[in-house]
This record gives C-alpha cells, structure tokens and sequence, in this order.
C-alpha cells in the first residue's frame, strides 16, 4: 500500500514533466521498473474510466449531472486503485454520473 | 469444542475477534484493507435491482445511493421505527441481522468452520428493549447469542480486571470515531455493574482528523495561496496523510506530510505540500475537543455520586477509526 502511495506520486510527476518540455526518460524508466515490480506480485490496476460504477472495485466520491449518459458511469478516476490475486488492495476512487440532478442533495 | 466469537456490533463500524491459539485475533473483513483497517463497515443498501450490499461494498456505493443507503442502525435498536428501502420495510434487527450474517460468513473462511455461538456487546446504557432487539438480530442471523455484554465490561475483562484480587470502581473512556461514552462501574468478585453512564454523541475521533485538516488546508493557502478544499483528489489525499500523522504523533514527537504535485496550475507550475506537525501543534490544535471530554465524566462521576479520588482503574479505549 505503501508502495502505491509512491508510485501515485510518480504517475503525478509524469503528468507534470509531460506538459513541459523536459525530458521524461529517466522517470519513465524508473516507472517502467515500479510496474514490472507490481506485475511481479501480480498487482493490476483497476479501470474504472467509462464503465458502470461497481461498488466491488470502485469507491464513489462525488456525482455529477449528466443527461447524456446512463446512470452510474465512471466519469472521472479521481485515485486509481489496484487488485491482485482476486484481492482489492483498494479501490478506484471515482466520481460517476446521474441522468438527473438529486434535488435532495 | 466450537468457537465462540466476539462482535462489537458499532453504530459506524462491527469488528470481530476469536481466540485462535490462545490469543484473540481480529477477524478481517473479505475485502481486506477497509477504511477502518480491518473492521466492518455498519452499512447495510440495497441496488436499484434489490441485490444486498453490506460492509465495505455498501460503504463504497452510499453517496450514489443515499435512498437505499441504512447507515447507524444501532441507533434504532429497540424501536418501533422501521427503513423503507425499494417498498420493504427492514426492522432495525433486522438490518443488524445483515451485518452479523456478514460477519459470520468472513469469520468462517477465515476460522475455517462453521460459526454458530457469538458475544455481542452492547452500549452500558442500552435498555432491556435494545439488548434484546440485539439479541434477536442475532437469531435472525442463525447464531446463537451466548451473551449479551457491556462494551465498558468488554474493555474491563481485555485488560483483566475482573481477576483483580480487591473490588475496585472503574471509569471506561471509550472515545470511538463518532462517539464518546464513559461508564463507571463497580467491580466485585469478577462481576461488574454500572453505577452510571454519559457521553457525547458528536464527539470523537473524527473530529481530531477534522481540525488537523483544517490545519493543513489553511496553511496551504497561507503559504501557496490556493484552496484546496473543493479539489476533492488533493482532499483525499490530505484527509489519508492527516490521519496517518494523528497517529504517528502518539509515538514520535513530530511527523511530516509530503504530498507533491498536490495542486497544478498550467500558469504556475506544480505545487507540493510540504508541513511539519508537531505533537505540541496537533495538542493545541485538538485542545478544544478534549475540553470537551470533561463535562461528559464531571457528569458520570456527579450520577454515581463519586469524585476523581474513588476511582481505582480507568479504562482508555481509543480506537483509531475515523470513519467516513
């Protein structure tokens, strides 16, 4: 778990480095060994982007609106999460859609 | 023999524990890393389709399903209220039946044999109508309930007082996620009674990680000059490393909380969240809570018409659940 923490951070600092012009090499690389690691202890991650929310993978967050899809899809992954061997490690965190927008909330 | 277990039936969260090997051991939740570590989430929903949830999966789905969500069942026990979900309607032992049949299934394939015998504990204050409307949560569960216990006489025996050698009054702090309840009690002979009970429903530990959030949040915007608060990946993250700091902070005398990249802003570049907390910051900062600890055992001491230097033994039970 621990682990992931770092590896989130990682991830956070591709994103980062991608939008400017220096050079990713040396982070994609150690990234590229942090996965094979995972792929090691056969840790996956676990999509959520698009799909239907399933509360066996995914954790939701936050809702929003929107008319144009059906109710509970995935709209953003807000913390990615990781299974291995059938056992979530923790879920996706995601924020998923409503055709309507709940007066009561 | 079978094995009995043990269930703190909670009102946000249920753990349970065996005595495997002479020692007793939590029983883990199916899903295994929950918010509450190893406990189960008290949260029982229903899907549009009718399909049951309960636990962690119930937990997970409650803000897109608040409708069909029962969250803090307990605090219906003994009542003639009922939750309408999908046009049912579920009694509150009847919800309680849902947790303690989960926990029975976890338990079984983590013990390796069936479970049939089970101690529930139960508030000090809870009445004859609340201990059996527990009692029968359990038969709809199919257990057989051995016992029915106090939770501060839980903590007592964990700690082994009831083989003290001379009778002794106890104070039991038990500061949960939510809720604080003190109980005194008298012991004698091994067997324990409780001369009174108070507490404070909306108090707890929850509201410790409350202000160190604040805390951290406001020093980001001092500092950075940017809000967080509404930035719910950056919250989630501060939320985790604050909690993890609380309870750093009882071993160490400072922690620190390095989240980077936890804002980004195309013109400025990214931010990393960089603060040090010191065990004297995270006391100043919880003062105020623990202020308000003292008029709930002023009033349990003034009920069992004691004072500060009858009490023998006090009891601290701190679990470090927050919740959610």
């Amino acid at each position: 778990m621990d682990f992931l923490k770092i590896y989130d951070d990682f991830i956070r600092a591709k994103e980062v480095i991608s939008e400017s012009k220096i050079n990713a090499d040396g982070l994609n690389s150690i990234l590229k060994n942090m996965e094979s690691l995972m792929e090691k202890y056969n840790v996956k991650p676990i999509d959520a982007l698009g799909e239907i929310f399933d509360p066996n993978f995914h954790e939701a967050i936050s809702i929003i609106s929107d008319p144009s899809l059906d109710d509970n899809t995935i709209t953003k992954e807000i913390r990615k999460g990781y299974i291995s061997h059938e056992k979530i490690l923790r879920p996706t965190l995601v924020e998923i859609s409503k055709k309507e927008n709940d007066d009561k909330k | 023999m079978t094995k009995i277990i043990g269930i703190d039936l909670g009102t946000s969260n249920s753990a349970a524990a065996v005595v495997m090997g002479g020692k007793p051991t939590i029983i883990p939740a199916a899903e295994g890393a929950t918010v509450g570590g190893k406990a189960f989430p008290s949260v029982v929903a229903f899907s549009k389709e009718g399909e049951l949830m309960v636990g962690e999966p119930a937990r997970r789905q409650a803000v897109t399903n608040p409708d069909n969500t029962i969250v803090a069942a307990k605090r219906k026990m003994g009542s003639d209220e009922t939750f309408k979900i999908l046009d049912k309607q579920y009694k509150p032992q009847q919800v309680s039946a849902f947790i303690l049949q989960k926990i029975k299934k976890d338990a079984e394939a983590f013990v390796g044999e069936p479970i049939e015998k089970v101690v529930i504990t139960v508030p000090a204050y809870f009445d004859d109508n609340q201990r059996q409307a527990t009692k029968d949560a359990g038969t709809i569960a199919g257990l057989d309930v051995v016992r029915i216990i106090n939770e501060p006489t839980a903590a007592s025996l964990a700690f082994g007082l009831d083989k003290a050698k001379q009778d002794m009054k106890i104070l039991v702090f038990d500061f949960g996620g939510g809720t604080l309840d003190v109980t005194i009690m008298e012991m004698g002979g091994g067997v324990f009674e409780v001369l009174s009970t108070s507490g404070d429903t909306k108090l707890g530990g929850t509201d410790m990680d409350k202000v160190l959030i604040d805390y951290v949040v406001d020093e980001f915007k001092k500092k950075e000059g940017v809000d967080l608060s509404s930035d719910s990946t950056a919250m989630t993250r501060i939320r985790e490393a604050c909690e993890k700091a609380k309870i750093e902070l009882s071993t160490v005398m400072e922690t620190d909380i390095n989240l980077p990249f936890i804002a980004h802003d195309p013109s400025a570049g990214a931010k990393n969240l960089e603060l040090r907390i010191t065990r004297a910051k995270l006391d100043e900062l919880i003062g105020p809570i623990v202020d308000r600890c003292k008029p709930s055992i002023l009033k349990a001491l003034e009920d069992a018409k004691l004072s500060n230097s009858d009490i023998n033994k006090i009891v601290m039970v701190v679990d470090q659940l927050e919740f959610l």
